[in-house]
């Protein structure tokens, strides 16, 4: 993501301030997006990237150059997202909230007066919706994928699991999401 | 004769480019035709459309400044610990030089001397709780009164003991005041 990523991390790694600025620039936005998106709460997202932030710095030693750095830093998300879980697992993150009102990513259309416009408005919802829907596992594969924009390869080291097993995987997670916005529509 | 249908992943693994060129023919013929894939297709490609333009949110302006300023308290938290351990170890040595030029010289040197009465101190050590408590009524004696003649070898674990106390209630201080002696070099 970054253009002199290298650069930045070994200056960070010399606790050079305005490096770890650059760090937490370029990221914070697609770690707090993974966050929010499998949580849906901009506030424990927000408390959570801080987290992996500090995370980072304090083991950027630990962090292998051959690997990509981006890579690295999901890695570390995607652990304490299983740990977030796994400590709060008393609380069922897959029926959080899913009344109407709590959707604030996406623009009121109301005043909109093309009915098409609406209509697809309406199906972005729902299928940002129905990702929400979906079991923990199929959920992070879906935001990895799609708010994070990576790519197969690199959700595979992440994750740690075979490409063929991941892409099966995605295409369980679109046929649950489709499935989904079926039923949503009877 | 009319191939049967596509199944849902190979639509797929086609509309994400991920599937060989000769069966990527295929299908587009056999999308030509079959009215119920081309359904599926448009269904599949539809969601895919809506998931590659993701709403993203932007953090909380606030977020790096937070990040920024918790990275710089905990480099400062381990400061503070470095510095309470050597301040920690300064009173060590301060006790040891105290204990060393002044009342505990002869007794240092006679225990040096005499290896083989350490080692069976140590082999020994305090066996029951009256020992400890007599242990503790000579520690308390040494502390306000530092003896130089008759030492024993239990002496020797007492002047330890007392070391280490002193070690611990320094470290101790200087960590309850962290804030004070670093409040300069807090931002």
């Amino acid at each position: 993501m970054l253009e002199n990523e290298k650069e930045i991390l070994e200056r960070c790694l010399k606790g050079d301030r305005k490096a770890m600025e650059t760090l937490v620039i370029a990221y914070q936005k697609p770690i707090y997006n993974y966050f929010y998106r499998n949580l849906k709460d901009t506030e424990i997202a927000s408390e959570l990237t801080q987290d992996i932030f500090l995370k980072v710095f304090s083991n950027l030693q630990k962090y292998n150059f051959s690997y990509k750095f981006s890579t690295w830093i999901f890695a570390l998300s995607h652990n304490y997202l299983i740990d977030y879980y796994r400590k709060k697992k008393s609380i069922s993150f897959s029926t959080y909230s899913y009344d109407n009102s709590s959707t604030p990513d996406f623009p009121d259309n109301k005043h909109k007066s093309k009915e098409d416009e609406l209509i697809e408005e309406e199906l972005k919802n729902s299928v940002w919706k129905a990702v929400e829907k979906l079991p923990e596992e199929y959920k992070e594969l879906i935001i990895l994928r799609y708010v994070n924009g990576l790519k197969y390869e690199e959700i595979s080291e992440i994750l740690e699991i075979p490409m063929g097993t991941l892409k099966n995987k995605i295409f369980r997670a679109k046929k649950r999401l489709i499935a989904i916005l079926k039923e949503s529509k009877k | 004769m009319k191939e049967k249908h596509l199944n849902e992943e190979e639509i797929s693994l086609f509309l994400e480019n991920d599937i060989d060129e000769k069966r990527a023919n295929e299908i587009k013929e056999h999308l030509k035709y079959c009215e119920e894939c081309k359904a599926k297709m448009l269904e599949i490609k539809k969601v895919e459309e809506i998931l590659s333009e993701p709403p993203l949110l932007e953090p909380p302006p606030s977020l790096l400044n937070t990040i920024m300023e918790k990275v710089a308290r905990k480099r400062i938290k381990l400061e503070e610990l470095f510095i309470s351990i050597f301040i920690g170890f300064l009173g060590l040595f301060a006790t040891l030089f105290y204990l060393i030029y002044t009342k505990g010289t002869n007794f240092v040197i006679n225990m040096l001397i005499k290896k083989i009465n350490i080692t069976f101190f140590i082999k020994n050590g305090i066996s029951n709780f009256g020992e400890l408590l007599s242990v503790m009524k000579k520690l308390f004696y040494i502390i306000i009164n530092l003896p130089t003649k008759n030492i024993t070898p239990n002496l020797l674990y007492l002047r330890i003991a007392e070391i280490i106390i002193l070690t611990i209630v320094l470290i101790g201080i200087s960590l309850w005041k962290k804030d004070v002696v670093l409040k300069k070099r807090k931002r």
